[in-house]
């Protein structure tokens, strides 16, 4: 299905796909660590944080990004400002603050 | 090659990156406190909040934790009408770390609590090995008293009822980074009094809070001139 988007949309929709499966997997995590039947045993957090952040920060930054390279390359400027500005800003404000809490709860920041 | 595609590619994400970062927390400069790590232990407990945030606590808290200390006990309590076999268990967790280390440092991150009450219990001569005891609830300085002389050597807490959940963050990645407990409370509520700052220009609801903030910075009650990786301490 993904591959049947335009090539200009593609990689957008990729980084917003994995910012929503990032953020869903450290909540559902949460959930099933903390939340009323817990089903994983405590001491996963760290863990499970990490990848749902990997996933929503650096992956997604990094398709955005991607997708920010193609846009500024083969579009005409006066369609890539305003589409970075509308859509890859707000894409990449999440995925920065997701990195930003990836690289605390890893220790490096 | 398309150069300019590439330095926007490459830069706005960094830019932004480095935005958040200066708007949150830039990296703590410092050691890790690994000296004598293996003489002491932390006693971590987290009152029963929303999954998210116990969660988010224990994920940003114990990496921290464990490179400062040996073992870390940490308790969650799960359910507020049932408070009873986790206070149990923290209460022979810290009697086993008392036993076992030669100093044991207490962090209380619960809404407004009477944990102390458990520590009474414990013989003095053990008592007498805790050192910091920070205390996240709301009003909780007023047991400075208490927890001093139960043997604490020093106690961190807030005066007034706010979110302490910034100023925990600024002051822990502080204090494992090697700074003395009285400078990590002071850049801890200097942080939390920009990032509230920050928060309330961006969100004018929030200004609320910013001002609850404002009365409850943090306090340090007895000796907070130590390190946590201070030898002998």
């Amino acid at each position: 299905m993904i591959q049947r988007l335009p090539s200009g949309v593609r990689f957008p929709v990729l980084a917003l796909l994995a910012e929503l499966i990032g953020l869903g997997f450290f909540g559902l995590s949460a959930f099933l660590i903390h939340g009323s039947a817990p089903f994983l045993p405590y001491g996963m957090e760290g863990p499970l944080s990490l990848v749902g952040l990997a996933c929503s920060g650096v992956l997604a930054g990094i398709l955005a990004a991607i997708g920010l390279y193609q846009l500024h390359a083969y579009r005409p400027m006066w369609l890539a400002v305003p589409v970075t500005l509308l859509i890859y800003l707000p894409i990449l404000a999440v995925a920065a603050v997701s990195t930003w809490l990836f690289l605390v709860f890893l220790g490096v920041a | 090659m398309h150069t300019r595609a590439l330095l926007v590619a490459i830069f706005l994400p960094v830019l932004l990156l480095l935005g958040v970062a200066l708007t949150l927390d830039l990296p703590v400069g410092g050691k890790t406190e690994v000296e004598g790590r293996n003489t002491r232990a932390a006693v971590a407990v987290r009152d029963p909040v929303h999954p998210l945030e116990e969660m988010g606590t224990w994920a940003f808290c114990m990496p921290l934790l464990k490179r400062s200390y040996e073992k870390v006990y940490a308790f969650t309590e799960t359910d507020r009408k049932n408070r009873q076999p986790v206070l149990e268990q923290f209460q022979s967790g810290l009697v086993e770390a008392l036993q076992r280390f030669d100093t044991v440092d207490l962090y209380l991150m619960a809404h407004t609590n009477s944990y102390h009450g458990w520590v009474e219990e414990i013989e003095p001569e053990l008592r007498a090995k805790i050192r910091l005891v920070y205390n996240s609830g709301c009003w909780c300085a007023r047991q400075n008293d208490i927890w001093l002389k139960l043997g604490a050597r020093c106690y961190v807490a807030h005066p007034e009822a706010a979110s302490h959940a910034a100023f925990f963050v600024y002051f822990l990645r502080r204090l494992t980074a090697g700074y003395s407990v009285e400078r990590a409370v002071s850049e801890a509520n200097h942080n939390a009094d920009q990032f509230f700052a920050r928060l309330a220009a961006l969100v004018p609801s929030t200004s609320r809070d910013r001002n609850a903030w404002h009365h409850s910075r943090g306090q340090v009650f007895g000796e907070g001139n130590f390190k946590i990786g201070a030898l002998g301490s």
